[in-house]
């Protein structure tokens, strides 16, 4: 009997011996796994500070992560400022039919949550098995996205992007080690981000430098091939009148009607290339009155006159017959000191912003019986001249108004009229800095837009010439 | 015979001038520039000159303003580009005719030359 339970013991004691060797095998396994994951995210976390494209990042951020996490899927969302969103930049998924959200909305009860905490959200966390609205409400949020962990992406305290992961593919939960571990990696890709973001940002600027030097080194050039261009003309001109003038001054009395038609005809010809002759005269010296950057020639102007052939160089650019333009100019059309040239180019841009803004909407809100309207005003008061250009155009979102007048912004859509976001800054840089005067922009989005330039009416040497 | 100087570095300016108003029985001289023009107003004696503004050479104004601080009060058309104010006024101070303004209508410049011919 001893023996029997002698032999029960041992063959128990084996059982139990093998059983723990082979949990402590799992578990070391498991350990290994970890380990191999980690090191991974730790090498890929090191190497993304230095891509320097922002695509390419976040494109080896899902695949790293689904690979050494080994998860159905991960979701990059970056902080997007103009529309106020964390727009969807990349995605890595082993289900294809899994919909992903485009946006998460910085309101959204997820996004303010780890505002909040600054730690990452996991549904499987204690703090969502109370069931209560709070933690209903973000299991919501977390199954629209669809994610079940958020990983957040500090810098400064600013969130700049959320890292969405799905279930592990072993389905085992993620642990507190786990999210410890992700959180690191998150700031890591958080500083890859804003690094990635800073130099393409850098690179746009440099562009746009690049571009807006090659226009101004066009706008100089302007100057020289208008004046000849200008000259051909005028000997067309001279040639075309005195061709004319043989064709006229000339008896035909006697000769045969087909050759009498033969003449008319030339002529007729020769009064329409003149016609031609006189309204490319006209276009050549719209541009050079356009491209001449006069910064010493400061004067008392006339400001209706200002307007109006602010008004006409448009012409050249636009069909002003499309648009309704509506002056109110003020009895007393007071005279303003400043140079003739540089205000000339604020006018213009201003009513040329105006015409793109009522194209937009025209286009993007195709309403039924919308007429485009451009209104000028001009008023006089405290020693100050007020002019209001008013249009019913697209108009600018509220949270885009406070960056109109930065360098290299623009809201204007089409590629065929995008701007060099150029227009507005040297607008306030002439009008301010130039003539001691300010901007003041209003607008309401889908409805229009008022500028209004305050000019002073001032004592000569205040102004300070010079762009 | 009413004399025209017709003074302007484009040569197809100064060849077409010249058959234009030579066929209204105007005796049409050239020059190429500011100083032949002020050689040629001595030696020609014309009774009007269209003077280009800017040429290769001495430029319109320049040949203006010695023409009068000579004393010499020669009638004057001034055919303009788009010259800046400056250069208008400079104009204006010394006593000019009238204005042309590149590229012009012949039929135009016939009245004013005729006219100040005329006079």
């Amino acid at each position: 009997m001893l023996l029997y339970t002698g032999y029960i013991f041992i063959i128990l004691s084996g059982i139990l011996l093998i059983f723990i060797f082979l949990k402590r095998r799992r578990k070391s396994n498991q350990l290994k796994a970890k380990r191999q994951y980690q090191e991974v995210l730790r090498k890929a976390s090191l190497g993304m500070g230095r891509i320097k494209e922002l695509k390419h990042l976040l494109k080896l951020t899902v695949h790293v992560v689904t690979r050494a996490v080994k998860v159905d899927y991960c979701s990059v969302y970056v902080w997007h400022e103009d529309s106020g969103r964390f727009v969807l930049r990349a995605v890595k998924s082993i289900d294809p039919q899994i919909q992903f959200q485009n946006g998460l909305l910085a309101d959204s009860s997820l996004i303010e949550h780890i505002k909040g905490t600054h730690n990452p959200v996991y549904i499987g966390s204690s703090e969502f098995k109370k069931h209560d609205d709070y933690a209903l409400k973000l299991i919501k949020d977390l199954q629209l996205v669809p994610a079940v962990a958020v990983l957040p992406c500090f810098i400064d305290q600013q969130l700049i992007a959320v890292i969405g992961l799905g279930n592990k593919l072993n389905r085992t939960k993620y642990s507190h080690d786990d999210l410890m571990m992700f959180s690191i990696l998150a700031n890591q890709i958080g500083l890859a981000i804003e690094n990635a973001q800073f130099y393409e940002k850098t690179r746009m600027i440099q562009e746009q430098l690049i571009r807006a030097e090659k226009m101004a080194t066009i706008g100089t050039m302007v100057d020289g091939i208008s004046h000849q261009m200008k000259n051909r003309l005028h000997a067309m001109g001279f040639i075309t009148g005195d061709a004319l003038d043989v064709l006229r001054t000339k008896k035909w009395g006697d000769t045969p009607v087909d050759m009498k038609n033969f003449i008319d005809e030339m002529e007729y010809s020769l009064v329409r290339l003149q016609d031609n002759i006189k309204r490319g005269g006209e276009l050549t010296e719209g541009l050079l009155k356009y491209s001449r950057k006069n910064t010493e020639n400061y004067e008392h102007i006339e400001l209706k006159k200002l307007l109006e052939t602010s008004l006409e160089m448009l012409k050249f650019k636009i069909k002003l017959d499309t648009v309704q333009i509506r002056t109110l100019w003020h009895e007393a059309n007071p005279k303003i000191y400043g140079n003739y040239t540089q205000l000339q180019e604020v006018f213009f841009n201003v009513m040329d912003n105006a015409y793109d803004a009522m194209m937009q909407r025209k286009n993007f809100l195709n309403e039924e019986g919308f007429s485009p309207k451009i209104e000028i005003e001009t008023s006089f008061k405290d020693e100050e001249t007020h002019i209001f250009f008013r249009d019913n155009g697209m108009g600018v979102r509220k949270e885009h108004a406070r960056q109109l007048f930065t360098p290299f912004f623009t809201t204007k859509l089409s590629s065929s009229k995008k701007g060099t976001g150029l227009g507005l800054f040297v607008i306030r840089q002439i009008i301010e800095r130039n003539h001691k005067g300010h901007v003041n922009f209003s607008s309401i989005y889908c409805a229009g837009s008022e500028m209004e330039i305050v000019l002073p009416v001032s004592f000569p040497s205040e102004i300070l010439p010079g762009v | 015979m009413a004399k025209l100087l017709v003074v302007d570095d484009e040569s197809d300016i100064r060849e077409f001038a010249k058959r234009f108003f030579g066929r209204r029985g105007v005796d049409v001289v050239t020059a190429h520039d500011g100083r032949s023009a002020l050689d040629a107003i001595i030696s020609h004696r014309p009774d009007l000159v269209m003077l280009d503004i800017q040429m290769e050479g001495m430029d319109g104004i320049s040949a203006l303003e010695e023409l009068r601080t000579s004393g010499d009060l020669t009638k004057v058309i001034m055919v303009t580009g788009n010259e800046s104010p400056d250069i208008i006024e400079a104009a204006n101070r010394n006593n000019i005719q009238a204005y042309i303004h590149k590229p012009l209508v012949l039929e135009e410049l016939e009245k004013v030359v005729l006219r100040e011919l005329n006079r």
